[in-house]
């Protein structure tokens, strides 16, 4: 088990991240979201130990993290950006990882013939999704107990990402192996993560389990006869509200039972569905309510 | 893996959760024979890859399943479908009891019971009642 525990960095006098809390189970899938520049990829470099933290602590399966303590040979890293060493293929790379993780020889051949990938290719002259699944090989191959995948969909096509999917749950649920990935194509996340967390300017909005998450977070959409005064309905917790013609479209916690029943005690109800949300939604619900995105 | 190919169709439009639709849709299998009696039901990590969702999720589903004896569990082998008789009069009853919440709800509405025979009369001749329009496809 991962635990983040109030993280906090300063560059300069810029706070990138605050108070931080992330709890990662074993074998889970943790979605790590958030606007542009709001600190995923800061986050995930303070696991590795690329950077040291100001304030806070983070422990795996109990014991600290720290550049010293030998448990960081257990993670694995894929950055956004890859950088490979000049001249280097991937099975340069993967001999040379040798030195520092339990590298299998069966998963490395399995994956190359899985993603047909030819380990003899210098890895720079590879494309950009080509690398991607390169380094996402060497990461499995690795036998990680914790792996932090930062962006690795993007610019993968949609084959490959399936491909990727299926390696990524194989090994979850066969070594446990923990998984952090962040993404910005929501889309991508929805449904197969166990649990998300939601980061914005370097903090995080909310952390739950993604099922939880949209049995608590939830959309309606219903029309009465005559008027209709959103005031009517001010014990609710409605975290948004858009009206379209006399449709009102409201997003809220807690029962929507109770909404309709509410509703339907003053009003005639011309309509009244209930609506799904997706991750997408529920990131955007998150944000505005923090008004992101809401700058004139 | 099995690409493109959607036993189960997950729509992310119904608010449904996931694993309620997971266990709509094998249901649904169970019932057009699509799925047969004792036939194995693909395993947890096989339809998460499939469809692409979180294996727990499928998990939960199949609980449910099995809690609900449309499927049963053999250790270390897989999930199976229960025999054909036996679930057609468990979803019977299912649906019973389901119709058993209509009508109490349509009592609640002050409706009265010739009111409420006249409705099920209707559902089941729809031609006889003035040809109103009840979706029976």
């Amino acid at each position: 088990m991962l635990t983040i525990n109030n993280l906090s960095k300063k560059f300069g006098d810029f706070q990138v991240l605050e108070d931080i809390n992330i709890n990662a189970e074993k074998g889970q899938i943790y979605g790590l979201v958030g606007s542009n520049g709001c600190g995923k990829t800061t986050t995930l470099k303070h696991i590795m130990k690329v950077y040291k933290q100001d304030e806070g602590y983070i422990t795996f399966d109990g014991e600290e993290v720290d550049e010293n303590s030998g448990i960081i040979k257990y993670f694995y890293y894929v950055q956004d950006t890859l950088y490979f060493p000049y001249q280097y293929t991937l099975n340069k790379l993967f001999h040379y990882e040798k030195l520092m993780y339990n590298m299998s020889e069966e998963k490395f051949e399995y994956l190359l013939k899985y993603f047909n990938i030819d380990k003899n290719k210098v890895l720079n002259k590879m494309s950009k999704g080509q690398k991607k699944q390169a380094a996402f090989i060497l990461s499995i191959a690795a036998q990680p107990k914790l792996l932090l995948l930062d962006e690795i969909v993007d610019g993968l096509d949609a084959v490959i990402k399936r491909k990727f999917w299926d390696v990524l749950i194989k090994e979850v649920m066969d070594n446990e192996m923990t998984v952090i990935i962040s993404s910005h194509d929501l889309k991508e996340l929805d449904n197969i993560c166990d649990k998300v967390g939601i980061m914005h300017e370097g903090k995080i909005l909310r952390e739950e389990n993604l099922e939880k998450m949209k049995e608590d977070i939830k959309r309606v959409q219903f029309a009465v006869e005559g008027e209709f005064d959103l005031e009517e309905l001010k014990e609710f917790n409605i975290l948004q509200t858009v009206k379209i013609g006399s449709v009102f479209i409201l997003t809220l916690t807690g029962n929507t039972d109770e909404l309709k029943k509410h509703l339907e005690s003053k009003y005639t109800l011309l309509l009244f569905d209930k609506l799904s949300m997706s991750l997408e939604e529920i990131f955007i619900t998150e944000l505005g309510g923090v008004g992101y995105g809401k700058e004139k | 893996m099995i690409g493109g190919v959607k036993l189960i169709r997950i729509d992310n439009d119904n608010p449904k959760a996931i694993y309620e639709q997971i266990y709509d849709e094998v249901i649904r299998l169970i019932f057009t024979k699509s799925l047969k009696p004792d036939e194995k039901l693909p395993s947890v990590r096989e339809l998460a890859s499939m469809i692409r969702i979180n294996p727990n999720t499928i998990q939960k589903a199949y609980k449910y399943l099995e809690e609900n004896n449309y499927i049963y569990t053999v250790k270390g082998i897989g999930n199976f479908v229960k025999d054909a008789d036996e679930l057609r009069n468990l979803h019977i009853k299912n649906m019973k009891d389901e119709l058993y919440k209509v009508i109490k709800s349509l009592k609640e509405l002050g409706l009265r019971d010739d009111k409420i025979l006249e409705i099920v009369e209707e559902v089941m001749n729809p031609s006889t009642k003035g040809g109103r329009d009840v979706n029976d496809k």
